[in-house]
């Protein structure tokens, strides 16, 4: 067992200010439809990752399914709503199938982990309006829990890799697919809910 | 094995508002370090942070709760619009209290213990994995959120990261977490 006694843990707020990173919806989404059809236009058989925004939130099952008919490689999974949001990326060597087992696994593992420290921190917490904060986010941990005991991870969005004319051919077998796009290194790609 | 707990709680003061206010950058996708600016006008006026590991492969994890309680120590952000918000972590096993300068660019991010990887950490060299985070699970209640990629970061930096691509809308009075898996930089800390 290896032991660092100074481990420190220090935290640097920065805050990087990206001008122009994350437009309204509605022009990224356009923005997205226009560069990835100029890569299928110009080099239809370039390989290139995406992430693929759906329509509307999907099961997770329903979501591997649709992705076992393409040679797409599947890089990761999003869910979320407006209020929350996250995701699983797959791990080196991890299958397909390991990561839809996984997945619903750490969702449950990390929100009941959540809501035994808000409750720890509920017993510390002095000042009032901090504690009422807290209140309210507990309970949004207890309907997240509710929300996945009723309906499992909801799928939002994939990330995949693949030539380009292959992701556009998984675009037009799902009516779920709503938008693809490229993933750009350098730029935060925050999901596009639904 | 024992298993590792570390609570930290972040009780983040308020520093000296000698700094002057960053510039704006004129670029898209440019980036700025804002440590300059008033510090009173983004820092959290509450954290909490918690990092644990489990029996799951990888193993280690970090939660990151973070709170303002007025909309001043938002202002910065109001300000500046098109902000993003990164609360990175960082270890550090040198005892030096800062990340060594001991990476460069494209060394391969499994030197277990050594300098900023010592707990964990998320991939710094962005050809490694295709530049892929590739660690698993990941969620935020932060507006708009994602993972930080080491894209731009100085090579010493092997920062954990979840964050808002849209910190103008982050609210007070409202608690805020992040969480991640992140890759195991093989220490432990004993407590």
């Amino acid at each position: 067992m290896r032991t660092i006694k100074a481990l420190l843990l220090f935290f640097l707020l920065a805050i990087p200010a990206v001008a122009l990173a994350i437009p309204p919806v509605d022009v990224r989404v356009a923005q997205a439809e226009a560069g990835f059809a100029q890569v299928l236009k110009n080099t239809p058989e370039k390989e290139v990752r995406v992430a693929v925004f759906f329509t509307n939130d999907i099961s997770l099952q329903d979501a591997r399914m649709a992705l076992s008919y393409s040679p797409l490689a599947v890089k990761g999974f999003r869910h979320g709503t407006q209020f929350y949001s996250g995701g699983y990326s797959l791990k080196q060597g991890e299958t397909l199938d390991e990561a839809v087992a996984n997945y619903p696994r750490d969702h449950l593992f990390f929100l009941q982990k959540r809501m035994e420290m808000e409750d720890k921190m509920l017993v510390t917490a002095t000042n009032a309006e901090l504690r009422n904060a807290i209140t309210t986010h507990r309970k949004e941990a207890d309907q997240m829990k509710a929300d996945f005991d009723k309906n499992g991870i909801r799928v939002i969005g994939v990330e995949v890799g693949g030539r380009a004319k292959d992701i556009q051919d998984f675009k037009d077998r799902n009516s779920f697919a709503r938008v693809i796009e490229l993933k750009e290194n350098g730029k935060p790609q925050p999901a596009i809910v639904p | 094995m024992k298993a590792l707990m570390i609570v930290v709680m972040l009780l983040l003061s308020l520093v000296g508002n000698t700094a002057a206010q960053a510039a704006v950058p004129t670029l898209p996708g440019s980036t700025i370090d804002c440590s300059s600016a008033l510090d009173t006008e983004f820092v959290p006026s509450w954290g909490e942070v918690f990092v644990n590991q489990d029996t799951y492969v990888y193993g280690k994890y970090i939660y990151q709760w973070m709170y303002w309680d007025k909309p001043s120590r938002l202002a910065w952000f109001t300000a500046n619009g098109d902000s993003t918000y990164e609360p990175d972590a960082l270890f550090d096993g040198s005892g030096s209290g800062y990340p060594e300068p001991a990476h460069t660019q494209d060394v391969l991010p499994l030197s277990p213990g050594n300098s900023s990887t010592a707990y964990g950490y998320y991939p710094r060299n962005v050809f490694y994995n295709s530049g892929d985070i590739a660690i698993g699970y990941w969620a935020s209640d932060l507006p708009s959120p994602y993972q930080d990629t080491a894209w731009g970061d100085n090579g010493n930096e092997w920062a954990v990261t979840i964050g808002t691509a849209m910190a103008a809308t982050l609210s007070s009075q409202r608690v805020y977490y992040t969480v991640t898996r992140m890759l195991d930089g093989g220490a432990i800390s004993g407590g």
